[in-house]
């Protein structure tokens, strides 16, 4: 074949590339063809498909992740794999470690919002799985578009209907999350969730070929392939409107819960027999890209290469081409390698122990395929070699340096912000302001929501979601080690300035754990933001990544994994709120030392730790009064560390009985929410004085209504706090003395706080209880 | 004395029942699906964990209650033993008939049918009032009166029958627990599922089968309870924290009655 | 008016399966079950609109899953019988709304679980339908069952 022939037979391909349905560049597929020699087969082309679209490749993004910090003491395994994991503590002789793992499922969660959001949970609990570990706790950041809006109510229900109907039957609890509700993911809604696991650091399996594994076992386990999720992959790489949601229904997967809860239970019989014969295997989840892609990413990640027959997956309808068998994503599979004198045993525990076949029609573990020395990827099917592929090429596909723009947020000085806004603004404390932010979108009740998630199961539950900042799980029986886990991300900041909103984004997930008594020790991100081939997006991206670099430098939390979902916008251009979404993990080496939020005795002592700041960009109370402002909170990153080790240090010393961190709707909202939590058992209130600030932060509207971050206290000692404080050099002044009247009061003013608890309560109580199938 | 839990395919709740079974002193063994039936019935008492047995196909605990391995646990009943369902086991000894053991085997005359949300699921924090012919059933004579601390989690837990049988539910003293406060008064507002009488849990005429909707093994340890006067004095005490509390007393009453012999 | 619409999957029931098995171990002689979901809509309402509506409510209708159609007939086919619950409370008088969604002029929505039986190549008799029914299809506690006791069987399609 003459070049000339090779070229314009490319060109014929490409020309005719449309009726694929693929998202490759025309100059994507002109690399593979001459790196293959040849035009590829269909399977190839939907392998690269999968393998090079900005889900599975990272082709936008990836070199600006490098620049987070991803070491440090408390991280026993880095972001290699599909989670990553911190050191918990030792008990009885052993180092355990969590492993983390944070994922999106935006795209499909708009267009099925019931399995989508579902199936977000089916993948993230495989990837804690795949590292050797128990899964222990679940939490889901979610981002709603108006609910006033039909189809955006639609999304809301269906994606916490969803959500209830996995989680809560694999018997993982659902311990946190939170929710924000915005007119920028009206078309876009955002699904994220974390998982955490608990696993030996003698006992981590890796998602890799075992040294030493050629001529070992692939051995494909889990639901038989279907059509379903088929194009999952390049699905999530593409915007969506209308008419396309309707189209990509095919592409969402099925997700079967009750599957996922056995096949859970026998891969933790595999890890005990693995355990008892010293045996080392590779683990790892199917997710985008189906099983070429896991399979092709296991034996690549070892430096090796597989032959795969496709005829010995099994498949749940008739008829499937090789191209769907290979990267088809039909949800609830894993693949293994393992010596061939292990597979007998692990096949039999699947298949017969556990009784997969009997459970799901066609579900089994099957050997699929074989370790090989030679670094290609070949796969076989009816007598035919439909793939033949150099790995590294496939797995580390393509980069882009794609250009960006970084916008700068419009601040501007007090005292001109004041006078623009000063006939809006409340500045006093003032029932029907407060009113407004316990009833605003963002504040208000959540337990109509996490209520429906299943947040006991396992019975290692310490605080549920709801009763503090963050959910606090005692993951080993008997032992006090306790994990916290949080979620943070706030769109409104999202909105004025990424950078910012990233930054502030890990100082709030670190306060909240520490708001439980836990030392903040790691991190993942969710990266949510719009098409990246628009530099405005990508500058905003970029600008994120910056935010999240700094911040956890400086708090000394590093990034152990994470996820990028990117073109989270509709074709009509409409983009998300940048969205950097992080999840924060903290450690209590001893239960009794963490406490919930509600108020828990008459007389107490009240302290504010933290500067007030009259920045109110972004916040609920500009929201509620009308104005905006780029004015976000600034970050002291020295002062946020000392507020996070005065309240480790004083939960320690045992002075702490509730804390709040300050967060949306300001410090009125934490007094008011600490109060609504022991309402009814101790008719909590507080009689309010800021007498305690020294005068230029004596502004009521700054310290009542501003978010610029520290904590509500209620303490044992009101003397020993001050001491602990000072010792930290942190502003802590005394704000309330708790009371048993049910009534918050401050100057001449009593707000009844049963009538203001209704208030909060029943937004999206109402929402929630509408009657519907 | 030995305890079966057993687990069917979907049961999610499992080890969480074993701790609190070992932790009243009880010789306790998950027994898996796939076991031998005749290994089975050497076991002294069974307990039904929750979850989603047989993902709940048909209707709730439909399935599991034609499980081979329940005929097992059917005969011993019968016989006597000690059987427990929790939650999703609640709803299964409802679908073998065992419980209220009003009618024949696998007729069931009663059900924990979808919550009367439209059947959505629900998890909150609840209080179940030892009720009823107490002094009957062998292991619920060892409660006492105050309201156990429980989680209701489940997307069916409304007690339904025919207007007749929960009249002789009712006056057979069938009725194990029912909703309350903390005080122990029963109203709407505490009951999380719309069941009949604000019933949480039933109990055969013998006395030896019992069928509760919440859990009491989710909040049967200090450090998962509620605030209250409990956990605040547990707090700065880690061996405090961890001790059982609350919902234990359930296991610690069926470890009792076990240990005196009921067959 | 009333419409009826019938829902069934596309993708292997492993409920229907599971059915299967359980009703087979309790000595009854099926070969085949198959298992539909049947909504039935009352109101005044154009049906063409409203079965246009429910094509895009995921959790009644998922293309990537389900098959639907319209059921003209009031009643089970032969081999067939209607599982629901007796007092089941989704249906409103005000105005119904599923999944956020507000269905124009439907004042109640019922929800019942047709299984069709198959036994020697044909539908099963109306002997064989009920002594599923009263010994696994439905819960006499909660639930109703409508098969037609005289109705003939038919061949299988399958």
């Amino acid at each position: 074949m003459t070049t000339t022939s090779f070229e314009s037979e490319i060109d014929a391909y490409i020309a005719g590339l449309s009726r694929y349905g693929v998202a490759l560049s025309a100059a994507e597929i002109r690399r593979i063809a001459h790196t293959l020699g040849r035009l590829p087969s269909e399977t190839e082309l939907y392998a690269f498909d999968a393998q090079w679209s900005e889900h599975c490749s990272y082709k936008s993004s990836r070199h600006h992740l490098r620049r987070l910090p991803t070491d440090g003491p408390t991280v026993m395994q880095g972001p290699a794999e599909d989670a990553g994991i911190l050191h918990l503590g030792e008990w009885q002789g052993e180092r355990y470690g969590i492993v983390i793992a944070h994922e999106s499922h935006n795209h499909p969660s708009q267009v099925v919002p019931f399995e989508g959001a579902a199936t977000g949970i089916g993948g993230i609990v495989r990837d804690v799985l795949c590292m050797g570990a128990q899964v222990i706790a679940v939490a889901d950041p979610l981002r709603f578009g108006r609910l006033e809006d039909a189809h955006c109510r639609y999304v809301a229900q269906g994606v916490v209907d969803g959500i209830a109907a996995y989680g809560n039957a694999i018997g993982v609890p659902n311990i946190g999350g939170d929710v924000y509700i915005d007119e920028s993911f009206d078309d876009n809604v955002l699904v994220n969730v974390v998982a955490l696991g608990l696993v030996k650091e003698s006992e981590i399996i890796h998602s890799k070929a075992p040294k030493g594994s050629v001529g070992w076992d692939i051995v494909l386990v889990g639901k038989a392939t279907d059509r379903s999720g088929f194009g999952g992959a390049s699905f999530s790489s593409v915007t969506l409107d209308e008419d396309d949601a309707e189209a990509n229904k095919g592409a969402v997967q099925v997700p079967d819960p009750f599957l996922k809860n056995v096949i859970i239970r026998a891969s933790y019989r595999v890890f005990e027999e693995l355990r008892a014969h010293g045996i080392e295997a590779g683990f790892k989840d199917l997710g985008a890209g189906g099983m070429a892609g896991c399979t092709l990413e296991l034996v690549s990640s070892g430096g090796y290469g597989a032959i795969v027959d496709l005829d010995k997956a099994p498949t749940g309808q008739p008829n499937l081409p090789p191209a769907v068998i290979a990267i088809g994503e039909t949800q609830e599979r894993l693949a293994w390698v393992v010596p061939p004198s292990f597979t007998p045993e692990l096949l039999r525990i699947y298949n017969e122990e556990f009784s997969l076949p009997e459970i799901s029609r066609g579900a089994c573990a099957a050997v699929i395929g074989v370790v090989t020395e030679e670094p290609f990827y070949v796969a076989r099917f009816a007598g035919e070699e439909v793939m033949r592929v150099p790995t590294r090429f496939l797995t580390d596909g393509v980069r882009y340096n794609r250009p960006y723009t970084i916008a700068l947020p419009d601040v501007e000085p007090f005292a001109d912000f004041d006078a623009r806004t000063r006939d809006r603004r409340v500045a006093k404390l003032d029932r029907a302001t407060v009113e407004n932010i316990l009833a605003h979108r963002d504040v208000c009740s959540r337990a109509p929501i996490y209520t429906r998630f299943d947040s006991v199961v396992r019975g290692t539950t310490a605080i549920p979601a709801g009763e503090a900042d963050a959910g606090v799980i005692v993951p080993i029986p008997g032992a006090p080690l306790a994990v916290a886990l949080s979620v943070d991300g706030n769109p409104r900041y999202g909105a004025i300035d990424a950078m910012r909103a990233a930054e502030l984004a890990v100082c709030e997930s670190a306060r909240n754990v520490a708001a439980v008594g836990a030392r903040p020790v790691g991190m993942t991100d969710c990266l949510n933001f719009g098409d990246p081939t628009d530099p405005k997006h990508l500058g905003e991206f970029v600008a994120a990544v910056d935010g999240l670099a700094y911040a956890a430098r400086r708090l000394g939390t590093p990034f152990v994994s994470g996820n990028v979902s990117l073109y989270n916008q509709s074709k009509a251009g409409r983009a998300i709120s940048p969205s950097p979404i992080v999840a924060c993990v903290g450690t209590i080496p001893n239960i009794a030392k963490s406490a919930t939020f509600a108020i828990k005795r008459s007389g107490s002592a009240v302290h504010f730790v933290g500067m007030p700041q009259p920045n109110f960009g972004g916040s609920v109370y500009a929201d509620i009064c009308g104005f905006t402002s780029a004015n976000l909170p600034t970050v002291d990153y020295d002062e946020v560390a000392r507020e996070i080790d005065l309240m480790i240090e004083a939960f320690d010393e045992g002075v702490v009985l509730a804390a709040h961190d300050i967060s949306d709707g300001g410090a009125i909202t934490a007094l008011c929410e600490m109060a609504f939590a022991s309402l009814d058992r101790n008719r909590a209130g507080f009689q309010v004085d800021t007498s305690a600030f020294p005068d230029k932060h004596a502004h009521d509207e700054a310290i009542f209504y501003g978010e610029a971050g520290g904590f509500i206290v209620e303490v044992t000692d009101s003397t020993a706090f001050a001491r602990l404080a000072d010792r930290h050099r942190v502003f802590a002044p005394l704000i309330a003395r708790t009371t048993d009247d049910a009534t918050l009061r401050y100057n001449d003013l009593a707000f009844d706080l049963f009538d203001l608890r209704e208030t909060w309560a029943a937004p999206l109580r109402d929402f929630y209880a509408e009657a519907r199938v | 004395m030995s305890v079966a839990v057993m687990v069917f395919p979907g049961t999610n709740s499992e080890d969480e029942t074993l701790r609190a079974v070992k932790a009243a002193g009880l010789d306790g063994r998950l027994v898996h699906w796939s076991a031998d039936p005749a290994s089975v019935r050497g076991f002294d008492a069974y307990i039904l964990p929750g979850g989603f047995a047989y993902e709940d196909r048909i209707r709730a605990g439909a399935v599991a209650a034609h499980d081979r391995l329940m005929d097992v646990v059917i005969e011993g009943a019968q016989s006597g033993k000690l059987v427990l369902g929790i939650c999703n086991g609640a709803q299964v000894l409802l679908e073998t008939g065992l419980v209220p053991g009003t009618g024949p085997i696998r007729r069931p005359t009663a059900a924990f049918a979808p919550n009367g949300n439209g059947g959505r699921f629900r998890s909150v924090r609840v209080y179940a009032r030892p009720v009823g012919a107490r002094a009957r059933s062998p292991f619920l004579a060892a409660l006492g009166d105050a309201p156990i601390p429980m989680w209701a989690s489940h997307g069916d837990g409304r007690l339904v029958a025919s207007h007749a049988e929960l009249q002789t539910i009712e006056s057979g003293g069938h009725i194990a627990f029912v909703y309350s406060d903390e005080a122990g008064i029963t109203s709407d507002a505490v009951i999380p599922n719309g069941s009949a009488l604000g019933v949480a849990g039933l109990v055969n005429a013998r006395g030896n089968v019992l069928a509760i909707m919440p859990h009491p093994e989710r909040d049967g340890w200090v450090f998962q309870h509620r605030d209250g006067p409990e956990k605040l004095a547990a707090m700065n005490d880690g061996d405090a924290m961890l001790a059982p509390s609350g919902g234990s007393v359930i296991f610690s009453a069926f470890a009792q009655a076990m240990n005196a012999g009921v067959r | 008016m009333i419409a009826r619409f019938a829902v069934s999957l596309t993708i292997p029931d492993n409920t229907a399966y599971t059915t299967l098995v359980a009703l087979r171990h309790l000595g009854i002689d099926l070969e085949r079950i198959e298992r539909a979901e049947l909504y039935e809509f009352d109101g005044d309402f154009d049906a063409a609109k409203l079965e246009a509506t429910i094509r895009t409510i995921e959790t009644i209708f998922n293309p990537n899953k389900h098959r639907m159609e319209l059921r003209s007939l009031a009643e089970p086919l032969p081999g067939e019988v209607w599982i629901d619950e007796r007092d089941e409370p989704v249906a409103t008088t005000t105005r119904v709304t599923v999944a956020g969604r507000m269905l124009e002029g439907v004042r109640s929505l019922r929800r019942a679980t047709a299984w069709r039986l198959y036994s020697g190549g044909k539908t099963a008799d109306s002997a064989t339908v009920g002594r599923a029914v009263e010994t696994l299809l439905c819960n006499p506690a909660f639930q109703r069952a409508l098969y037609d006791p005289r109705t003939k069987t038919v061949a299988s399609h399958a």
